[in-house]
């Protein structure tokens, strides 16, 4: 059951990159910059996956690493799509900051659980932002029909579902049981969501 | 045994705040949707109403354009049709003047032209008063009534006495058709009935407009052939377009009796 989930889990991002694959030329800039951030976790999970059944050793490091980038290309990606790109690069700046401190005091080989859980706090703070913009916006726009509503829902469900799990991370860490399984549920979900927002964007084109 | 009780907790922690944490954002996602649902759809529904109401201006003016249009058109028709050839008439009457001599044919074309300018002028001052209708525009219905039975009055032809009583004001079209009936009525009473005296009731009771016009005329032995004719068609036909119905009593000597009746 673990492993059908961390299977699906693995997987699941090669939805939202086949739709990515049929029309990646037509995207705007935003769903390229989502096309990546979708690349990168598949690579990173792959990555992972792979690194540690060869080796056998920690992949934290691949976990850390991959977290920073994406960290990275999520927060330019909420600046693209807001009014208040400011807020974004300032959050994304309290990350970097932490990320810095935690790679100097504790390493790459310890999972930075404080970090991902600030980090999903401020993407929901984001997700909030956007709900927001559109709210006020004088556009009458149905919001089932935007693609980034759907991306958007993909982040706020994937950072709400892992954030406890990031916060006990350092409780967890060496009998994760079925704690595992919110993660892999929250990205499979995560990815379906983004593949609607990319299949909409396609109906939309 | 105490490890795997905290192991426990922590889990049972993690998935009550991960489901409460989900259900938040559940509701945050499905109220700002709804909500945004139901802006949008009091948006369209403000803008269907300004919608309608546009084009319910856009038709009133059109149809106001049209009337005019309509008007115009008939005035150049009967200007034409009728003012025209009368004209023609008295220049083909004016030419054979001179080839004539004798005073009995020159006494004759005299009299014909006479007779054609006096139907001219007939018609000028038909054509004037389609136009005008100048107490019905600017005092309503009652007033030209009133109007038009002084005028006769004052012919001493016919004594005319009118009862209006209406409370209702009514739209345009229902009092110029109204008036042009009537005007008709006392068309052929003055050409055919022979009458002394005229009443004109024009009422109103139940959401219907009553008119009973009558007079003391010699009447007429057989109703459908009158009804056939043509003043009769018009005012049957203006009587349809306001969707009312018109009744009409007579016999020989005992004068004329037309009830109209018109809902409002």
């Amino acid at each position: 059951m673990t492993k059908l989930f961390l299977y699906g889990s693995i997987s699941s991002p090669l939805i939202p990159l086949f739709i990515m694959g049929l029309m990646f030329r037509s995207f705007n800039f935003n769903l390229k910059v989502l096309s990546v951030i979708i690349g990168l976790s598949f690579l990173s999970d792959v990555g992972s996956f792979g690194y540690y059944h060869l080796t056998g050793h920690s992949t934290y490091w691949i976990v850390n690493t991959y977290n920073l980038l994406d960290t990275i290309l999520v927060f330019f990606f909420f600046s693209r799509i807001l009014n208040h790109r400011l807020v974004s690069y300032f959050m994304l700046g309290i990350i970097l900051v932490m990320s810095g401190y935690y790679c100097y005091s504790v390493g790459v080989h310890v999972i930075w659980g404080e970090v991902l859980s600030m980090k999903n706090i401020l993407v929901m703070g984001l997700c909030v932002l956007y709900f927001l913009q559109v709210f006020q916006s004088d556009t009458e726009i149905f919001l089932e029909n935007t693609p980034l509503f759907w991306i958007v829902i993909g982040f706020i469900f994937y950072t709400a579902g892992s954030f406890f799990l990031w916060l006990m991370s350092s409780e967890i860490v060496n009998n994760p049981k079925y704690s595992m399984l919110i993660v892999h549920l929250g990205n499979i979900l995560k990815n379906i969501l983004f593949a609607l927002g990319l299949w909409k964007a396609r109906v939309v084109n | 045994m105490e490890s795997q009780s905290s192991q426990l907790n922590v889990e049972m922690v993690l998935i009550l705040g991960t489901s409460g944490m989900l259900f938040l954002v559940t509701s945050i996602v499905l109220f700002i949707y709804l909500y945004q649902r139901k802006l949008i759809k009091k948006k369209l529904e403000y803008q269907e109403i300004e919608d309608l109401l546009k084009k319910q201006e856009l038709k009133s003016a059109y149809a106001m354009l049209a009337g005019k249009d309509k008007a115009y058109r008939e005035v150049a028709e009967e200007l034409h049709d009728n003012l025209g050839s009368m004209l023609v008439t008295l220049n083909m009457l004016s030419d054979t003047i001179p080839q004539k001599t004798d005073p009995a044919s020159l006494n004759l074309i005299a009299k014909k032209i006479s007779e054609v300018a006096t139907k001219a002028t007939e018609a000028t001052r038909q054509i004037s008063h389609s136009l005008h209708s100048e107490a019905l525009m600017h005092f309503g219905l009652a007033s030209a009534i009133h109007e038009l039975a002084g005028a006769l009055n004052e012919s001493h032809t016919i004594s005319v006495h009118v009862e209006v009583q209406i409370t209702t004001e009514l739209e345009g079209h229902v009092s110029l058709n109204l008036y042009r009936i009537i005007q008709e009525l006392v068309n052929n009473t003055l050409k055919h009935a022979k009458a002394k005296n005229l009443n004109i009731d024009v009422s109103e009771a139940k959401g219907h407009l009553n008119v009973i016009f009558e007079d003391d005329g010699i009447g007429m032995v057989n109703v459908e052939e009158y009804e056939r004719g043509l003043g009769l068609k018009n005012i049957k036909s203006r009587v349809a377009k306001l969707e009312g119905q018109i009744t009409m009593e007579s016999g020989l000597g005992r004068g004329t009796t037309c009830i109209i009746d018109i809902p409002l």
